[in-house]
């Protein structure tokens, strides 16, 4: 049978195994010389025949010391894996003893550490994952504000001698149909047609596009990407070198793209040259289009003197007013930044927000095993005076949060690869980025490693002090104090930690809550109940504008008649979701100059504003009176009202306005305002005009529809209408007015339920913590409330002190809190508004949640200390 | 005396495990050991014989202590575990086996 070894032989240093290998072999020696002496040989004799018979004596015993070294350090790394298992073992034995605790404490780990490795994943993916571009780090993006025109491009083209090349692009939207099927609409690039080669991104198939290709004249051809190849061509090769329809025109299929590659995020899947024709009228007038970039060989990306000549050039060529002038202000960023850009502050928050939780939760395991390691100071002991390593010691003390660590990293590593994609439909993100993402496992396993380590290491600091110092006082049963102190001093520092990091949390939740509940409150200025808003977008090569002109208003008018229906309009952009068109407006009678306002031209139906309940205040409506011929008529709001007339009722006025007809208009209504730029912002100038006198109708439409009854069915049958007034026009999208305000407001919906979840996770660790520390200083002190009762203390004067010791560490923490608060303040900006960024309310309500929560969780412990039994907690000792 | 034999590899191990059947003894008593019962048949080359110890000491056939020899010096001394006494056990049958075969195979061939 195998008998279990009750003491190991301690392991031996190299010093060690040579000293034995010394001694054995020279007693060997010594003995043998001594038996061929006592045989008669003499002595010196004697020594030299037993070396003589021992063979290679030198030798021997560097061999022997070799291979014991080699056999202690086997033994050793055993050993070391055995007790690692019996570490592990006793430690899951310690977590089940307590399995409430320890549950919290793996809970919380596993939320850290699956959050922040599921937001790390996302960072990795969106802002350090190279683009799909060959040597993408040398391309840069142009200037904003504003945009640039077709003129503003080839004069920078041509001036551009830093850049090895230039291209212009846009989004652009186009429907696709094939054969007599329905129109489905698209988004995709409209670009120059170096553009591939600019970005060093050669198609799958094909020959891609080409700078002549924007010459005018040049082929029509597209590039469709992986995604639309695959879902409207089935993946089909053969549809190179043929001709598809987009909005109406055919369009030569010139090459595929890769599945990876995206420009300029995913949603984009189809790329078309664009015409630099000098005869076209927008050639210098439409500033429309952005410029990228690719650096020459030898210019940094950081030099600014690269653009010196493109602005000289500018400047030479056009004139700019002083607001859109080009020559200032000259700079470019790499073309990363500005694609990936609006994703960072979102990202920088989350990543604040789990980031925080998982220090929390570091901090809650470490308090967790100082309360262990306190409980297990006489066992530590007696294993310390059994010849046990500090080392050793040690490492039994931390296995049990290396064990935590484990079950937390593989709980997380379960949490984020089940909960990813639900995690990021639910971020504000944009989805087609997001869409290329998944959980990326070496990070994941690096952050776990992470976890592991800074566990280790939590765990390990406390311990250090009670094996050096501690533990000769413990064995005979009375406990050390100073350790009790300084156990107690650590905890304390770790709870205010934990404080400090709920107030951070809980502060910025009640700010984003608060912000939300301005942003709701807003009175957008219409009523979104019941409305319907249906998208319909009738391309140029389909339906032109005098056709598209009586289009939308006949469609409304169709789907006014849909039963249920109380009223229906057009309008050429809806307000909240859709940007629109502005440019500058002046009244007749005098000149304003640089002091006229922009103001925003709507098109729209005359029933646009009794459906959308947006209520006339003065003057009358737009009507089917106001066709083309009669005289020019418009309906503005208030705010417009007032930027144009200061002094005077607007109404009977006339104005010219620069993107509408050259005549002057004569305001006929005055509306109440709109939030049209979403509950966000403030109203802005709007001008609305009927379909029959707009200077132009866009491709795009929307209908709004006012029902009786529920929006759903209805959106069915409106589909079903438009389609069949006229195949061609596609309808992208339908949805209600309500929902479509919601997702106005979706980001800071998301940010808040997202950071006030993880507050409510902190606050309760908060309050575990402040409740463990207390409750541990008054069994501490239960001997001393027993002599402050037996003197004549009264209870209630002990509930006080204990329950002041609690707030004295929540308002530490709260002030900690506050500072740091201040310092990541602008994590929280991008999605408050309205509200100051350190909203003093929002902080007062955090302060207070804080402080109820820690007097709550000191008074528990505080009602035990002051029902102390004297006669009992004076015998205890 | 007839010269001296060399060891048949594997050998040694089976005669130090054997050697020590008789009780706990240092490095110089299992040689003697060997020696004194095989009539110093073989030539035995000591720091072979002290390899073999401690290879079968971390092999855990065979445990060591450090104890006092009889004139009064620090010696190491070895012991059989169970698990060198199964060894042994082992081995012994094996060689009997091995023995037997051989010496059949070498017996003169029957006059047939």
């Amino acid at each position: 049978m195998k008998r279990r070894r009750l003491f190991r032989w301690p392991f031996r240093d190299r010093a060690r195994i040579r000293e034995d290998v010394e001694t054995e072999v020279e007693h060997h020696l010594e003995v043998a010389a001594r038996v061929l002496e006592r045989g008669g040989l003499e002595r010196e004799a004697a020594r030299r025949e037993a070396r003589r018979r021992f063979g290679d004596v030198k030798r021997a015993k560097e061999e022997l010391e070799a291979m014991d070294q080699r056999n202690e350090r086997w033994a050793r790394r055993q050993a070391w894996w055995g007790d690692l298992w019996r570490d592990l073992r006793h430690g899951a034995r310690v977590l089940r003893r307590r399995p409430g605790f320890a549950g919290l404490a793996v809970g919380t780990l596993a939320l850290g550490i699956g959050g922040t490795a599921a937001i790390f994943s996302i960072v990795w993916g969106l802002m350090l994952r190279p683009l799909p571009y060959g040597e993408e780090e040398r391309l840069v993006a142009f200037w904003r504000p504003g945009h640039w025109s077709p003129a503003e491009f080839e004069v920078a083209r041509e001036a551009g001698e830093s850049f090895s090349a230039l291209a212009a692009w846009s989004w652009d939207a186009r429907t696709l149909r094939r054969g007599e099927g329905v129109a489905r609409l698209e988004s995709g690039v409209i670009a120059t047609g170096n553009l591939f080669e600019l970005l060093a991104a050669p198609p799958e198939m094909g020959s891609g596009l080409r700078w002549e290709d924007s010459r005018p004249g040049g082929e029509p051809g597209v590039v469709l990407s992986d995604g639309l190849w695959r879902d409207e061509f089935g993946g089909d090769p053969a549809v190179l070198g043929t001709t598809i329809r987009m909005s109406g025109e055919p369009r030569l299929v010139v090459g595929v793209m890769p599945p990876a590659f995206y420009f300029p995020t995913p949603e984009a899947r189809y790329w078309i040259p664009l015409t630099l024709d000098r005869a076209e009228s927008g050639y210098s007038g439409n500033h429309w289009l952005r410029i990228a970039g690719r650096m020459a060989p030898g210019v940094s990306t950081s030099d600014p003197g690269a653009l010196a000549p493109i602005v000289a050039a500018l400047g030479e060529r056009f004139d700019y007013p002083p607001d859109w002038d080009k020559t200032r202000d000259a700079s470019f960023e790499p073309l990363r930044q500005r694609l990936l850009g609006d994703q960072r502050p979102a990202l920088f928050l989350l990543l604040g927000v789990v980031g925080v939780v998982l220090l929390m939760a570091c901090a809650n395991v470490a308090a967790l095993l100082l309360g262990r390691t306190a409980d297990r100071r006489s066992e530590l002991a007696v294993r310390a005076a059994m010849g046990a390593s500090r080392g050793r010691l040690a490492r039994q003390l931390v296995s049990e949060s290396v064990l935590m660590g484990l079950l937390a990293g593989a709980l997380g590593a379960g949490l984020a690869a089940a909960g990813f994609r639900a995690l990021v439909a639910r971020l504000p993100l944009d989805p087609a980025l997001v869409e290329t993402l998944g959980v990326d496992w070496p990070l994941l396993a690096g952050a776990l490693g992470l976890a592991l380590a800074a566990g280790t290491l939590i765990g390990a600091a406390p311990l250090v002090g009670v094996i050096r110092g501690g533990l000769r006082g413990s064995l005979g049963g009375r406990r050390a104090s100073g350790g009790g102190l300084t156990r107690g001093r650590l905890q304390s520092a770790l709870v205010v930690t934990q404080v400090a990091l709920a107030v951070i949390l809980v502060a910025g939740a009640s700010m984003l809550t608060r912000s939300l509940a301005r942003m709701r409150a807003v009175d957008v200025g219409f009523e979104p109940e019941r409305v319907l808003a249906v998208d319909a977008f009738a391309a140029g090569g389909d339906l032109d504008q005098d056709e598209r002109r009586r289009f939308f208003p006949e469609a409304a008018e169709r789907l006014g008649e849909l039963p249920g229906v109380i009223s229906s309009a057009a309008i050429n952009r809806l307000p909240v979701r859709d940007g629109g068109y502005t440019s500058i407006a002046e009244p007749a009678e005098r000149e304003l100059g640089d002091a006229a306002p922009t103001v925003w031209w709507r098109v729209v139906t005359p029933d646009y504003h009794r459906t959308m309940g947006i209520r006339l205040l003065r003057g009358r409506g737009l009507s089917e009176r106001d066709r083309s011929g009669a005289p020019h008529v418009a309906v503005i709001n208030e705010t417009a009202a007032r930027a144009l007339w200061p002094d005077g009722d607007a109404i009977g006025k006339r104005y010219t306005h620069g993107i509408d007809v050259e005549d002057e208009i004569t305001v006929v209504g005055v509306v109440e305002d709109v939030r049209l730029a979403g509950p966000r912002e403030p109203p802005v100038p709007v001008a609305y005009r009927p379909y029959d006198q707009a200077s132009f109708v866009t491709s795009q439409g929307v209908m709004v529809i006012k029902t009786g009854g529920a929006v759903g069915p209805l959106a069915g049958q409106a589909r079903a209408l438009i389609q069949r007034l006229n195949p061609a026009v596609a309808v992208p999208r339908m949805a209600s007015l309500e929902s479509i305000l919601r997702d106005s407001m979706a980001d800071t919906s998301r940010i808040a339920t997202f950071v006030a979840l993880f507050a409510a996770l902190a606050l309760a660790l908060g309050a575990i913590g402040v409740y463990g520390v207390v409750s541990y200083g008054v069994v501490r002190r239960r001997q001393e409330f027993g002599v402050r009762l037996a003197l004549g203390s009264s209870p209630e004067r002990l509930l006080r002190s204990v329950l002041g010791r609690g707030l004295i560490l929540a308002s530490a923490g709260l002030a900690l809190g506050l500072a740091g608060l201040a310092a990541l303040a602008g994590l929280v900006r991008p999605f408050v508004h309205d509200i100051a960024p350190l909203d003093p309310l929002s902080l007062a309500a955090a302060a207070a949640i804080l402080t109820a929560t820690a007097a709550l969780a000191s008074w528990l412990p505080a009602r035990r200390a002051a029902t102390v039994d004297p006669v009992n907690a004076l015998r205890a000792e | 005396m007839a010269s001296a034999l060399d060891l048949l590899p594997g050998t040694l191990d089976l005669m130090v495990l054997r050697a020590l059947t008789l009780g706990e003894q240092h490095g110089y008593g299992v040689a003697e050991t060997i020696h004194e019962r095989t009539d110093g048949a073989f030539v035995l080359e000591e720091a072979a014989l002290y390899k073999a110890l401690h290879r079968l000491e971390h092999e855990g056939l065979l445990e060591a202590e450090w104890g006092v020899s009889e004139n009064n010096r620090r010696a190491k001394y070895y012991r059989l575990t169970s698990a060198g006494r199964a060894r042994l056990r082992k081995r012994v049958s094996e060689w009997r086996r091995y023995v037997a075969a051989v010496s059949k195979l070498l017996e003169p061939a029957p006059a047939s």
